[in-house]
């Protein structure tokens, strides 16, 4: 045995278990919520892309646009991106302020955490704590989640052992965890804190998630 | 005397959310701790290692308190009768083919939390109860990020 047991600490008596959870309140959660039409553009993308599809083709007649458009079928975030960016160009061509179809704000922002995680992937990766077909599995999951819960927030990540990622919610009563594994099934687990309730299950691909899995998810939705 | 000890994880966390959240990868045995004889999960007491010798040690720079009471005080209400406990371990270093004891400073602090390794006889489920908990005391003794 290379390691030797010198002693053992202290005394092996158990006191009283008491576990002091001091939980820091979410930034996150105190964000004031954007405005309702906003958040919306980015939450419901192709519903919202098949309402603004008409008024375009009415107002402005821009068949190239609406074809763009009608091409996107995928109900994603990268379309969601897309459509934004279009919706920005069209304004603009128009001269009409963009801040007053859609608050840039928010659109930074919803941008933003979304690319964090894509960058904090990439980090992940540069820095050899993940190899990039995890990085691939964990974007694959994140992208399916946020199709189904697109104001879920970014998720709390770090690089576990044997090049393996956890990815995780937790807001201090509810955790739920995805453990990612290159060579075996994507380990989820559930903690309900209050009551020690708990879920797993195994995930061998994204497509379909386990509707248990789904309404554990919607806890964490702002 | 309590003693605390600390486990050294990499500070690349996405964000701090309201829970420990992805702090439980700091708490997996790695295939190699798993293959050992006495496996166990390497942790450094504080009076003993300072956090810029176990930051020298390990390679990684957010460290995670946690009180050996509190580690050994912790009961899954689901299987009351298993314990995590916490030992000293010498570390060694690998020079060549041989293993010999190391002196550096900080060394002697160097213990093990051991019960990390799932007995057949409890489920997964049951077995990441105590890596969530371990994330919590750590989660709650806030995590240092060692510059």
């Amino acid at each position: 045995m290379n390691h030797a047991i010198m002693e053992k600490i202290g005394t092996e008596t158990m006191p009283v278990f008491k576990m002091p959870l001091k939980y820091k309140k979410n930034e996150a959660s105190t964000k004031s919520i954007a405005p309702v039409g906003a958040i919306q553009d980015i939450s419901t993308p192709t519903t919202y892309i098949k309402i603004r599809y008409e008024k375009p083709e009415v107002d402005v007649g821009n068949r190239l646009w609406n074809s763009h458009l009608s091409s996107l079928r995928e109900d994603s975030y990268i379309t969601a991106k897309i459509y934004l960016y279009l919706l920005k160009c069209l304004y603009r061509d128009r001269g009409v302020g963009t801040a007053c179809i859609l608050d840039p704000t928010i659109i930074r922002d919803a941008l933003a955490s979304r690319q964090a995680v894509e960058i904090y992937f990439d980090g992940l990766v540069t820095q050899g704590l993940v190899t990039s077909e995890i990085q691939k599995i964990a974007y694959r999951l994140w992208e399916r989640l946020l199709t189904r819960y697109p104001n879920l927030p970014e998720p709390d990540v770090a690089p576990s052992v044997d090049n393996s990622l956890v990815f995780a919610f937790d807001d201090g009563i509810n955790h739920l965890e995805f453990e990612i594994f290159e060579r075996k099934p994507t380990e989820v687990y559930y903690l309900k804190r209050s009551t020690n309730e708990m879920w797993e299950d195994d995930l061998n691909n994204f497509d379909s998630l386990p509707e248990q899995l789904l309404n554990i998810i919607g806890l964490f939705v702002k | 005397m309590d003693r605390n000890v600390v486990r050294m994880w990499y500070r690349t966390s996405l964000h701090n959310g309201s829970g420990s959240g992805a702090l439980v990868a700091a708490f997996e045995l790695s295939s190699e701790d798993k293959n050992a004889n006495q496996p166990y999960l390497s942790v450094f007491e504080k009076s003993n290692t300072t956090l810029d010798q176990a930051k020298i040690f390990t390679g990684k720079n957010l460290a995670l308190s946690l009180s050996v009471s509190e580690v050994r005080e912790l009961i899954n209400p689901n299987y009351p009768d298993y314990r995590l406990n916490i030992c000293w371990y010498r570390k060694t270093v690998t020079i060549g083919d041989q293993i010999i004891p190391d002196e550096r400073p900080g060394a002697a602090g160097h213990c093990g939390i051991i019960g990390l390794l799932r007995p057949p006889n409890l489920s997964r489920t049951l077995w990441k109860w105590f890596r969530v908990r371990l994330a919590d005391i750590a989660f709650s003794n806030n995590p240092i990020t060692v510059l």
